[in-house]
């Protein structure tokens, strides 16, 4: 079984330690939930996992094998929608679909059959030839998710998917990862929201300060916490302060 | 009080919104880029003076000229309609600015004064940074040789001179923003930001053309002026000559003309700035916010014929990606269409040059010289074109966006740069063939209309192979760090590679011309040349090399790598 292995990755800028020392392992036929506040170190590491930045030390491994050995296979087995939604604004949402799936070496006739169903599925078949500058945040979201499924990937990293996106097109969303892990692609998903996670991912990694504080199956994870919730679990593990207190402490310095 | 600390804030904001730009690379240094641009600015105004010493040394009655001034003059005007014309975008609030600025509390009155005043901070920066140096020192060498040669004389000569160059400086930017706030009233935002890619592009070939056309007009000076000539009145450099010349204490009545004018000019342009800068905020602002919203397809592409011959000349989808990216980024991206129009409007100001000064010559002497010159304007074309195109590919277009290149990356690096070749094939080589069959067939037979065509395009081809030589990066796909070549060593290897493209290879053509075999020869030596090229860019030697997409840019301290 092919599985994508993270062992030991640390990513340091000059002192700082924005990674340190995560080792976790995602599985095909399953959806890894991968879980931090902000600043925790997720988009570094989703950044070592597709190979766009090179760990400082560790090693990223695809079937036992390094993946910056031949990143450019490996590359050609990613589908990755970035956190952030950078994308090319002077084109159109076809131009950058073409330009994606052309990239990838996809045949022309395929490329357009499966450009032109995916955009209608995904509600932007009016919209195609407009230029993404255009697009809201959710449209762009969109685009992003489509570019990454083109090439039918066989490992997906998701950084923030949903952001954006209304409510029929993140509900479809839950349900492509659902169908994706049964399929048997290696899934892994990064996000803020909680209850996605713990809706469609069987496995998932808690990553505080750069550093993995839980790992392991939902269920698993929560009872060894005895938590009910995820949120229980991440509340416990990751926030620093009583939330409620904070809470109360911004209202009475807003209103001073 | 808040309103004035607001007005504060918000001018230094939009003061500093001048200087971003695609051209930065994230890493370069936005302080020292920004000095290194001052200061490249002031190089003329502080170079010629002193290139200048000799002679004005030798006769005084030279320095006090009429055309000493017009020189620095009309670089202030050149110098601040290309700086005008390129902060285009930014005379204007966009629409990031308006996104942010339209939550919070601010009155449009302290926004609109706040973006005047930023636009004035910038006329006062670079007028004083491209004349302080004439201002300085042309006025001591005026002063040689006068018998009444106080402080007092020296702080007028130096106020005249500073009034006529910052006025006309002044001039060119307010009449851009003028022209703008005009097209802003007359035009829909649509349509606004159509015409304004149109009016950039002429604005910036009109003032390269007025720039090579400049020593003809410094020579024609004083007979226009001894003819009472429309010319001399009408040049808007006169008018700042007039102004400096005034001050300097003139009784010549056509400068006092000129100088009236020139104040007019100035005093017209700023109030139209003003007032239609006025009228044109609120519409622009309250139809700027709207359009985003607004989504209106483009035609489809589908089955278009350029799509098909897309996918004929380049069958490889890598080769296609490039092809499509490039042609569209150079299509869409008014940064790069200018720059691109820089290059084309030196080359066109190059051969209008030369036909306009070789068209009031005659006699047997300049036949061959209008012959080669003839023969030279397609290739001048083809070299500006083709190194303008390969200049803009280092201009990165949305640079955060290159990730995709990065995660679709392949190993097949010679086909992402294949795209690339046949995009400058596409858009220079094949119409420059089509436009020389039919125009030197008229001019000069049949025959040699189809040697010239091929020699043309065969020479083209080989540029395009030197100019790729080694090309790793995707076009606008790679960060880009400028100065990374010294400015002299670089225009001295485009004066050398231009004169041995245009008028070694015309020279030859010139000779081989009379004779069939000799054409034949020459035209097989040349398609040899490039077969070899094209043999040994294609042997297999390993695709080692990775495409890059961040360019290093020089190190602060150079080492020596002395340890072992």
């Amino acid at each position: 079984m092919r599985t994508l292995e993270i062992r030991h990755v640390t990513k340091s800028y000059g002192r700082l330690k924005a990674v340190n020392d995560v080792s976790f392992t995602v599985r095909p036929h399953a959806v890894c939930g991968y879980l931090g506040p902000n600043g925790s170190g997720k988009s570094t590491t989703i950044k070592m996992i597709t190979g766009l930045l090179p760990p400082s030390t560790g090693v990223v491994l695809y079937d036992s094998q390094d993946i910056r050995e031949d990143l450019i296979a490996y590359k050609s087995l990613l589908g990755y929608v970035p956190e952030e939604p950078h994308l090319y604004a002077y084109l159109t949402g076809w131009e950058y679909l073409r330009l994606t799936g052309e990239l990838r070496c996809l045949p022309a006739a395929l490329l357009e059959r499966k450009m032109g169903g995916m955009l209608e599925l995904f509600g932007l078949d009016f919209y195609k030839h407009a230029p993404i500058s255009s697009y809201s945040k959710g449209m762009r979201q969109k685009i992003l998710i489509i570019a990454a499924l083109l090439h039918n990937p066989q490992i997906l990293i998701f950084d923030e998917p949903v952001s954006g996106l209304d409510i029929t097109a993140a509900l479809i969303f839950r349900e492509l990862l659902a169908d994706l892990a049964r399929e048997g692609k290696i899934v892994l998903c990064s996000s803020h929201e909680l209850a996605l996670v713990e809706s469609v991912c069987s496995e998932v990694v808690i990553l505080h300060h750069g550093k993995v504080v839980a790992s392991g199956p939902i269920d698993e994870v929560r009872n060894l916490r005895q938590q009910p919730s995820l949120e229980g679990v991440f509340s416990d593990l990751v926030a620093s302060e009583n939330v409620a207190h904070t809470a109360a402490n911004i209202l009475e310095l807003m209103e001073s | 009080m808040q309103e004035r600390h607001q007005f504060t804030k918000l001018a230094r904001n939009f003061l500093a919104r001048f200087f971003e730009s695609d051209l930065l690379s994230p890493q370069a240094d936005f302080r020292a880029t920004l000095s290194q641009a001052l200061g490249l600015l002031a190089t003329p105004g502080l170079l010629l003076p002193l290139l200048m010493m000799p002679l004005l040394m030798m006769d005084p009655n030279a320095a006090r000229s009429p055309s000493g001034k017009l020189i620095f003059v009309f670089l202030s005007m050149l110098v601040m309609g290309v700086l005008s014309v390129l902060e285009w975008d930014a005379l204007m609030l966009d629409h990031r600015d308006q996104s942010i600025l339209m939550s919070l509390p601010l009155r449009p009155r302290t926004i609109f004064a706040a973006k005047f005043w930023a636009l004035a901070q910038f006329i006062l920066i670079f007028s004083v940074d491209v004349n302080a140096g004439s201002i300085l020192m042309l006025p001591p060498l005026e002063m040689v040789g006068l018998s009444k040669a106080g402080f007092l004389t020296l702080a007028r000569y130096a106020i005249a001179h500073a009034a006529g160059t910052i006025g006309a400086g002044s001039f060119m930017f307010l009449l851009v923003v003028s022209a703008q706030a005009t097209l802003i009233n007359v035009f829909s935002p649509r349509w606004f930001r159509r015409i304004s890619t149109v009016v950039q592009v002429t604005a910036i070939l009109t003032l390269l053309i007025a720039l090579f056309f400049f020593p003809a007009v410094l020579e024609q000076m004083t007979f226009w002026k001894q003819h009472n000539s429309a010319i001399f009145r009408w040049f808007p450099a006169m008018w700042y000559v007039g102004i400096c010349e005034v001050l300097q204490g003139t009784a010549d009545v056509q400068f006092q003309s000129a100088a009236h004018i020139g104040l007019y000019a100035l005093v017209v342009t700023g109030g139209c700035a003003v007032a239609a800068y006025a009228v044109s905020y609120g519409r622009y602002t309250r139809s700027s916010m709207e359009i985003p919203a607004k989504i209106t397809p483009r035609r489809g592409e589908k089955r278009s014929v350029s799509d098909i011959l897309v996918r004929r000349l380049a069958p490889n989808p890598l080769e296609r990606a490039t092809l499509r990216f490039t042609l569209l980024t150079m299509r869409q991206s008014p940064t790069h269409r200018l720059i691109l129009a820089a290059y084309v409007g030196t080359g066109l100001a190059i051969v209008l040059e030369e036909i306009v000064s070789l068209s009031f010559r005659s006699g047997a002497e300049w036949r061959q010289a209008r012959q080669m010159a003839l023969l030279s304007l397609p290739l001048v074309i083809s070299f500006f074109l083709l190194s303008g195109m390969r200049f803009v590919f280092n201009i990165p277009s949305e640079l955060a966006a290159n990730w995709v290149f990065q995660m679709a990356e392949r190993g097949e690096k010679s086909a992402y740069v294949s795209g690339v070749r046949k995009v400058m094939s596409m858009v220079v080589v094949a119409p420059l063939g089509l436009l020389i069959l039919p125009v030197y067939a008229v001019l000069a037979g049949a025959g040699t209309a189809i040697v010239h065509a091929i020699y043309c395009a065969l020479l083209s081809l080989i540029l395009i192979e030197a100019l790729l030589w080694r090309m790793n990066k995707v076009p606008f796909a790679c960060s880009y760090s400028p100065g990374r070549f010294p400015v002299v060593a670089l225009l001295c290897g485009y004066w050398l590679a231009f004169m041995a493209y245009t008028d070694l290879m015309v020279l030859a053509e010139t000779y081989f011309l009379h004779s069939g075999v000799a054409s034949a020869i020459s035209l097989s030596v040349l398609a040899g040349l490039l077969w070899g090229l094209m043999a040994y860019r294609k042997r297999p030697h390993g695709e080692t090399t990775a495409l890059e997409f961040y360019e290093e840019p020089d190190p602060v301290v150079r080492t020596l790598d002395l340890t072992v």
